[in-house]
């Protein structure tokens, strides 16, 4: 089985012109087969009308032409066809029912849907390709092209309850969407007979962990929402959400972080009780009059059981004496992360959900387990991935976007190596399936740099105008999905031309070491490692005449700068497969501009061969 | 220096067989000097013409003493002398002439106007071989000048049609006596044209003939493809057309229309004329066609 399909299908359009004008040239200029006579004398005003005034019966000649061009056309549309023999994707329900026990067994609903998963993929063929996606908070990939099992149990490890809204049949449709010739199996506690919403698929198969004799357990879980600060007092809104097997009383509390003697302790300053319905309810609390100068964490529990997630949330709230300099966008404590201040300025730390309703333009932001979405105007933006994958949508052609390995491991920042390169005439180790060489970053910008799980990934905007026939069409056709993933890509990597990262193979330039003080100047900024002692923070916004920089950061441990074998990256990358030459796809677009160039020195011959013969 | 060849037809017995025939005008010219045909010069010659009176001076040679002893009157004889003529032969070489591609219609044109050519050299007449608008040969008596002119012909470009029209005239400026006229060509233009071609050759009191020369093609056209772009050779115009068999028919009759008229015309004005196609077999359309219209003897 395979899939087909065009890069730029909309090219395929086209063909409406083409014919018209094709039509109309045959009109325009006759259709005839030139012959050359002595004179047309005894032809002037012969009864029979010219060609182009009758009524158009098209030669022979006109379905030749419109068969070049119609290949033509095809051949620019970018056909592929990809061996997508027994491609199933996984959907494991991870919402926050799953954390619910079985009556059956010891484990949870959570856990025997991982064993399923892990018995389906051992019984997979070889041929297959095997992708895993989790629903909650929202739908992610977890692992694409697994290929082993320990590879699969590690991105299961990751995998666990997680609170949200019931997004099931939204996952469901999106995945439909993207991934219309993938087989899909749905792993969750919905019954069988219950119905997933979403287009129709062919290949598509509801696993059930729970049977209908069982009922759920009863899960709570809260979640601070909304924390709006000033210089006195600020409000917290929490989110408690609990699926019941019957009404019962749900107790929130609120403990305060407070450091005594260099150690964390918590301090309980609120409680709550509120009266839940069964099955699936929520409630808003409000709660006032936080300090907004303590770290708080909060926590549910259901009268007369344990509390299953005792560290439901937490947070911190920054004072903001100075003006805004910076964002943290986090989900972690402060203590967590480490830092409070960055470049001597205050810092604002906002939960996920709240980044929408900010309206500042910060000096910079800095993002640490990406949540899906659409981010302030800022000059630079700085992400932190986290272990899951995140999709981020960000301003097309920010002057900056660095995707940086930097674990907050605290204090953050402490210790940062930086580098800057240029990818002047760099090469690709990855190379899409429909392209037969390494691409080239001959002369184009960067639009992203960054590492992504200890690979280097480049996107590449190649400064083409599409349609140029001097230029590279395949730089084109990069730089579109560079620029789609970038601004509505609702999963990482969404298709076979969306969203290709690749890796830098060679083609990096001096990279070098800077002591760590060093203010290091634009010019120079090729390459560096900068050793803060203080938190600080190091970014580019400039382009020079050699090309664009993008700079990264690398924790101690992680960059070996100096190192040949920095550009050996160790680790294999999920979302992509490198691809040999010699393993790369039939390319269909490149057999047809050969059957093009045949056929028109055919054409070429015959009508010779025909013009020739016409009065002989 | 290029090398002179004649036509490959032209074999050594197709020369021999030329060599038997003989140019016939249909009257007597004043020539230049002693050639094969009667001339309207009385004097020494073969020909009675008649008597005179013998006066001193006269040869005794001459007297015709027979009369003399039936009347005792002195008679002279008098002949009609032989001369040569002036033989203008007119080749159109427009790009008509050289369609199709093959050039099968030039190179019977050509054969046609060696060929008389070297009828007028074996009867010592003298020749001048005019392309109008691209090649104005000299006055040629020489049968070795068949080698010269053969080459001219090969390396003469085609010619533009108005310079061919023009050049008539040219041409007929350069006749100093009357004589015989051959005049080959397709004729496939206006019979306006045709007509004031005529009458600039009229004006000058020659014999003129007229040969036409035309493909199996102008013909009886059988066009490949039934979609034609018609290119005009001369004028480089194009003309869309459908060849339907009606319009074949259409076309056969204008071209039969056309040939009557000039036939009419050429009659009317005491032009011998004659019709050749290409594809005819060269010894076959001189020997018999040109023997019995009286053309060649």
């Amino acid at each position: 089985m395979g899939s087909f399909g065009f890069f730029l299908p909309l090219s395929l359009l086209a063909i409406v012109p083409i014919v018209a004008v094709l039509v109309w040239a045959f009109r325009r200029h006759g259709k005839g087969t030139p012959t050359t006579i002595g004179t047309l004398f005894l032809f002037d005003r012969l009864s029979e009308k010219p060609a182009f005034r009758q009524q158009f019966k098209p030669p022979l000649r006109f379905f030749f032409e419109l068969l070049l061009l119609s290949l033509l056309l095809l051949a620019f549309a970018g056909p592929f066809f990809r061996d997508t023999s027994e491609e199933i994707t996984y959907l494991l329900d991870n919402s926050l029912s799953m954390a619910a026990r079985l009556k059956s067994s010891e484990k949870s609903r959570l856990e025997t849907a991982k064993d399923e998963v892990r018995s389906r993929f051992a019984s997979l063929s070889s041929r297959a390709t095997f992708s895993l996606f989790k629903s909650s908070p929202r739908l992610e990939v977890v692992a694409s092209h697994v290929s082993s099992a320990s590879e699969l149990d590690a991105a299961l490890a990751r995998i666990r309850p997680e609170y949200a809204d019931d997004n099931l049949s939204d996952a469901v449709t999106k995945l439909r969407v993207k991934y219309p010739n993938h087989g899909l199996r749905i792993v969750s506690d919905r019954l069988p007979a219950e119905k997933v919403e979403g287009p129709p698929s062919e290949d598509y198969q509801l696993i059930s962990v729970v049977s209908p004799s069982e009922s759920l357990e009863n899960v709570a879980v809260a979640r601070a929402q909304i924390i709006r600060a000033n210089d006195s007092e600020s409000l917290m809104l929490v989110k408690v959400q609990t699926y019941l097997k019957q009404a019962a009383t749900v107790q929130l509390n609120i403990f305060r972080l407070v450091s005594v003697s260099a150690k964390i302790q918590e301090v309980r300053v609120r409680t709550f009780d509120e009266e839940f319905e069964s099955g699936s309810d929520s409630r808003d609390i409000e709660i006032q009059n936080i300090d907004p100068s303590y770290a708080y964490r909060i926590s549910v529990s259901i009268e007369g059981e344990r509390d299953k997630f005792p560290f439901d949330d937490s947070f911190w709230v920054t004072e903001q004496n100075s003006p805004v300099s910076g964002v943290i966008v986090s989900s972690r404590s402060a203590k967590a992360l480490g830092v409070s201040e960055i470049f001597g300025k205050g810092v604002n730390v906002l939960a996920p959900d709240t980044v929408d309703k900010f309206k500042e333009k910060p000096d910079w932001i800095v993002f640490d387990r990406l949540p899906v979405l659409t981010l302030p105007e800022s000059p630079s933006i700085h992400i932190l991935p986290s272990v899951e994958s995140s999709v981020i949508r960000v301003q097309p052609l920010s002057p900056v976007i660095v995707f940086s390995s930097c674990e907050s491991e605290p204090p953050l920042f402490r210790y940062l190596n930086f580098s800057a390169f240029t990818l002047k005439g760099a090469s690709t180790l990855e190379t899409p399936p429909w392209t037969r060489s390494l691409l080239r970053t001959a002369d184009g910008s960067i639009l992203a740099a960054g590492e992504y799980r200890g690979n280097r990934h480049v996107f590449v905007g190649f400064e083409i105008f599409p349609l140029s026939p001097a230029k590279n069409p395949i730089g084109t056709v990069l730089f579109l999905n560079a620029l789609q993933w970038l601004s509505a890509g609702d999963l990482q990597f969404s298709g076979p031309a969306v969203g290709i990262p690749f890796r830098v193979a060679d083609g990096l330039e001096d990279i070098a070491l800077y002591d760590g003080q060093a203010v290091v100047p634009l010019s120079k900024l090729k390459s560096g490692q900068l050793l803060v002692p203080r938190p600080g923070y190091v970014y580019s916004r400039e382009s020079s005449r050699e090309g664009r920089y993008a700079v990264n950061f690398f924790s101690a441990q992680e960059s070996r700068l100096n190192s040949p074998s920095y550009l050996e990256l160790p680790l294999p990358t999920e979302s992509l497969k490198h691809i040999e030459e010699s393993e790369l796809q039939f390319e269909l677009w490149r057999w047809l501009v050969w059957g093009v160039i045949v056929l028109l020195v055919l054409e070429r011959f015959v009508s010779l061969f025909r013009g020739r013969a016409a009065l002989s | 220096m290029v090398s002179a060849s004649l036509p490959e037809s032209f074999t050594p017995s197709y020369l021999r067989q030329l060599e038997l025939l003989r140019l016939r005008a249909r009257r007597a010219f004043l020539g230049s000097r002693q050639g094969g045909h009667l001339s309207l010069k009385k004097g020494h010659g073969i020909e009675f013409s008649d008597y005179r009176k013998y006066e001193l001076g006269d040869n005794p040679r001459h007297i015709d003493w027979g009369l003399y002893g039936r009347s005792e009157r002195l008679y002279v004889k008098r002949f009609q002398e032989e001369q040569d003529i002036g033989v203008v032969l007119l080749l159109d070489g427009t790009a008509s002439m050289r369609v199709p591609e093959s050039g099968i219609k030039w190179l019977r044109a050509k054969e046609l106007a060696l060929s008389l050519a070297y009828v007028g050299f074996m009867q010592r007449d003298t020749v001048r071989l005019v392309c109008p608008g691209g090649y104005y040969g000299s006055r040629v008596t020489s049968p070795s000048a068949l080698y010269r002119l053969a080459d001219d012909l090969e390396q003469l470009p085609p010619i533009q049609p108005q310079a061919f029209i023009s050049g008539v005239s040219r041409a007929m400026s350069m006749v100093r006596f009357p004589g015989l006229a051959f005049v080959l060509s397709d004729f496939l233009y206006p019979f306006e044209q045709v007509e004031s071609l005529f009458r600039e050759l009229r004006a000058k009191n020659l014999d003129v003939c007229a040969l036409q020369v035309l493909s199996h093609s102008e013909i009886d056209p059988d066009f490949a493809s039934r979609d034609l772009l018609l290119v005009d050779s001369e004028t480089g115009r194009e003309l869309p057309l459908v060849m339907s068999e009606s319009v074949r028919k259409e076309y056969l009759y204008r071209l039969h229309q056309h040939n009557l008229k000039l036939e009419d015309f050429f009659r009317s004005s005491g032009v011998r004329f004659l019709r050749s196609e290409a594809q005819q077999e060269l010894h076959e359309f001189v020997q018999i066609h040109l023997a019995q219209s009286g053309l060649l003897t």
